[in-house]
């Protein structure tokens, strides 16, 4: 008996459709440029959600930099260079007052003249609120406005990183116009900044894509390269990199080093810059085997970094022997190699020291910075070769209960990751400074604690990096703590764009600048 | 029939309250809250303190819930405590997303499947034994790894459909076709798979019914014992496959939202954990919750329509 042969029509229908829709094109045509030396669209695929689009609120300040001017503009090479800000400096001795000269003739894209009342409002309104960054810009007594362009910062103390928290990685820096301030909540629909780029609220699709469109009001037309600009977030990385081979976006930023070696991508460019700092920090080292620097010392060559960035990396990160990450302020060349990995010298170290058969080492570690404890159970592994009874304790709670376990006393070194920074950022918001998240139990080391006041003070750059050095030097000397390695992000980018330079020392590259030629453009 | 579907939508409501405080009370068990979330590690207790009383994240849990649940039932899901906008607002955007797709996903694996079914019923042993293998095969293959392989193939190679994204209806209805064959296929393989054995295992009962025969020998064709009497004696255990079709496509459409890139209710779901935005997490369970429901009122009413005896027993 014969039965109608439904599955082959159905499955050939099916078929059919699709296939006529794979051949449709849309009905809508691609942006064309409009001004003439620009580039239609930039599109950038993003891994991390915008949590926030008011520059002062979000964690993540890539994404608001399109439409939020910095006062100072920190370039891809670390140098400060004129944003907002024309000239900047302290005044007088002691770092205590900060004085910066804005432009001329700049307006916030809502209305309203940028001048130092407006920008003093701004700086007012990101210290009266509760923002990620708060703590990173030094402790402010007074901001005020000196004249019509020129506005003073007063710290409570010697505070020698206000170019850095004026720069686009801080809330602080990112002026907002004085509408936007009158109703902070109408800045995640209508941006209010002097940047390049306004928010273009109808193509922004919360929590998936944020788009712009060139700000031509910009004081400085020749810096805009694009007519529009979308951010799609795509948190899957394999997604990213799918969108950018198919041509959909021309940037995939955050993409794992394994990913990419995994993946065929001739054709594209990878940039890498470096993100997190892991290392194991001594809590107590006043008393017991870690009151003495051989001990320390031992073992920092009793580790194998090699083996942890090939093992639980696959080469996505960097050996790290030393405090500050490479390429911040203080890093030093001749430090690379300091602590090989050399188990007899650190037995003959302990041995020295008078613990020949090791002794015992309470570790803790939690899932945030590390992730599933594999660092931590990889040093408890290393660490048993030299004879040190490593007990590992992997923290799963909130970071606020890690510090309470950290400052709780019962542990003698914790593994952990910092955002790659610059050592006095590093020393004295976390490392070294009495009471910070990694000295919970306050302890003081007199000659870093001498080095940390002197760079506070030091009356120019050169001086405050020679400082940092000298500190960095004197850290690893002692074996203030075990450097482990540093994580590095990489961005895929299509050989459409542009870059002004591969080499950077901050984890991602400028995608804006207010100078022409430091932002990243693209070939037509 | 009514009295049914009135007492399920009844048990329904009951539902969403359970489900809603239920995801309330497993939120708040989970280690932090909104305020670490967005003020991160190098946040001071002072302004963690100021953040948790801005946000009313200081108030006890019973009475979050309450004020939650009172604005709710009267239709306001609240604003998000991530970014100030209304929950419903977001919700409803992923759900334009998130319906297509899972319902795209049901209808065609459903009508593939029950095609494939009934031809390999129909048609011989070997079409028979190679839907097994091919079904089982189906059912194994994760629909993340099917999703990256489509992905890659007709996205990245062939360039046929978007590889991510996806492009609202009214914006541009061919390229919103477009942006959700890939996911709808991705979701529905394992779908047909079911489907499939299924009605090729209920047709087969049913063709070795007596009255089949009798049918036969009165000389019916076979078109109208197939379409007149065969399928919708198949038809009872093949539609309660698909109410759980539904419900795990739905579950998988999360793991395809993220492999695409799709702002579907999955990948608010996920954001919203991860930040700890209690209102949007409940509300979202809440939106899932809801979707089944209606799914299942909507099976039972074809329940009746196929099955006399459903309309009978109400």
């Amino acid at each position: 008996m014969k039965y109608p042969k439904l599955g082959l029509t159905a499955t050939a229908a099916v078929s059919a459709l699709v296939l006529a829709l794979a051949g449709c094109s849309s009905g809508g045509s691609a942006s064309e440029q409009t001004v003439e030396g620009r580039s239609a669209l930039l599109t950038v695929g993003s891994q991390m959600p915008v949590m926030s689009l008011n520059p002062v609120l979000t964690p993540v300040s890539s994404v608001v930099t399109y439409a939020y001017d910095p006062v100072i503009f920190k370039a891809n090479d670390g140098s400060y260079l004129p944003g907002l800000a024309e000239e900047w400096g302290y005044v007088g001795e002691g770092n205590t007052v900060f004085e910066f000269t804005l432009r001329e003739g700049v307006t916030f894209q809502q209305g309203g003249e940028l001048d130092a009342s407006a920008a003093a409002a701004s700086i007012r309104y990101f210290l009266d609120t509760p923002n990620p960054n708060g703590r990173s810009v030094g402790t402010l007594a007074d901001v005020e406005a000196v004249d019509d362009l020129t506005v003073r910062l007063t710290y409570e103390e010697a505070f020698p990183n206000a170019a850095e928290s004026l720069s686009q990685f801080y809330g602080m820096g990112l002026l907002i116009g004085p509408q936007g301030l009158a109703d902070p909540d109408s800045l995640e629909s209508a941006s209010d900044g002097a940047g390049q780029y306004v928010l273009d609220a109808e193509n922004t699709v919360s929590g998936s894509a944020v788009a712009f469109v060139a700000n031509e009001e910009y004081f400085e037309p020749d810096a805009v390269a694009f007519d529009a600009v979308r951010i799609s977030i795509l948190p899957d990385a394999n997604a990213r990199l799918a969108a950018l081979k198919s041509g959909q976006i021309d940037i995939a930023q955050q993409i794992p080093v394994t990913q990419v070696g995994a993946n065929a991508l001739e054709g594209f460019e990878t940039l890498s810059g470096y993100t997190s700092w892991k290392s194991m920090q001594f809590l107590d080292t006043s008393s017991g085997p870690l009151s003495d620097a051989n001990v320390r010392q031992a073992l920092n060559l009793a580790i194998d970094r090699e083996g942890i960035v090939s093992s639980l990396y696959s080469g996505a990160a960097v050996v790290q022997e030393q405090t500050t990450p490479q390429g911040q302020p203080g890093f030093s060349e001749s430090l690379v190699g300091s602590y090989p990995f050399d188990l007899d010298e650190s037995k003959a170290l302990l041995a020295s020291a008078g613990y020949a058969d090791g002794f015992a080492l309470k570790l803790l570690t939690n899932t945030t910075s590390d992730q599933g404890g594999l660092i931590g159970q990889l040093l408890v592994d290393q660490l048993a070769q030299v004879g040190v009874a490593a007990e590992l304790t992997v923290s799963s709670g909130t970071f606020e209960e890690f510090m309470g376990e950290m400052a709780g006393g019962g542990y003698d070194a914790v593994v952990y990751g910092l955002f790659s920074n610059d050592l006095y950022t590093m020393v004295t918001q976390s490392i070294v400074s009495p009471g910070t998240l990694l000295n919970p139990l306050g302890a003081v080391d007199p000659r870093a604690d001498a080095l940390i006041k002197q760079a506070a003070v030091a009356p120019d750059e050169e001086t405050f990096v020679g400082l940092l050095e000298e500190l960095n030097s004197y850290l690893n000397e002692v074996s203030f703590s075990v450097p482990l390695i540093t994580e590095r992000s990489t961005d895929v980018v299509s050989d459409a764009i542009v870059l002004p330079t591969k080499n950077f020392v901050i984890p991602q590259p400028n995608m804006v600048a207010p100078i022409p030629g430091q932002g990243i453009s693209k070939t037509s | 029939m009514l009295k049914i579907i009135l007492r399920r939508a009844a048990a329904g409501v009951v539902l969403l309250f359970a489900v809603s405080a239920l995801t309330f009370t497993l939120v708040s068990l989970i280690p932090g809250d909104a305020a670490s979330a967005l003020l991160g590690p190098n946040a001071s207790e002072q302004q963690l303190t100021a953040l948790r009383e801005q946000l009313g994240l200081n108030l006890p849990l019973w009475q979050r819930y309450f004020e939650w649940a009172v604005s709710a039932v009267q239709g306001d899901l609240g604003t998000s405590i991530v970014s100030p906008q209304p929950v419903a607002t977001q919700l409803n955007r992923g759900l334009a997303v998130s319906i297509p797709l899972a319902f795209g996903a049901v209808v065609l694996a459903s009508a593939i499947g029950t095609a494939l079914g009934v031809y390999a019923a129909t048609e011989g042993r070997w079409l028979s034994k190679a839907l097994d293998v091919v079904a089982l095969i189906g059912m194994g293959l994760p629909p993340f790894w099917i999703a990256l392989v489509l992905s890659n193939v007709f996205g990245v190679e062939l360039g046929w459909f978007p590889a991510t994204g996806f492009v609202p209806f009214p914006d541009d209805p061919v390229l919103w076709a477009k942006s959700l064959v890939l996911p709808i296929a991705a979701l529905c393989v394992g779908g047909i798979a079911m489907v499939s054995k299924q009605t090729r295992d209920s047709v087969d009962e049913v063709l070795s019914k007596e009255f089949v025969d009798v049918l036969r020998v009165q000389g019916l064709s076979p078109r109208r014992i197939l379409f007149g009497h065969v399928l919708r004696n198949a038809a009872i255990p093949a539609i309660a496959v698909t109410g759980g079709l539904f419900v795990s496509t739905l579950s998988g459409a999360v793991l395809a939202e993220s492999v695409f890139g799709l702002p579907g209710l999955g990948s608010i779901a996920v954001r919203a954990t991860a930040t700890r935005d209690v209102p949007v997490i409940v509300a979202v369970a809440c939106y899932f919750c809801l979707i089944v429901i209606v799914v299942n009122l909507v099976l039972d009413a074809i329940y009746a329509f196929v099955d006399p005896k459903v309309r009978t027993r109400s």
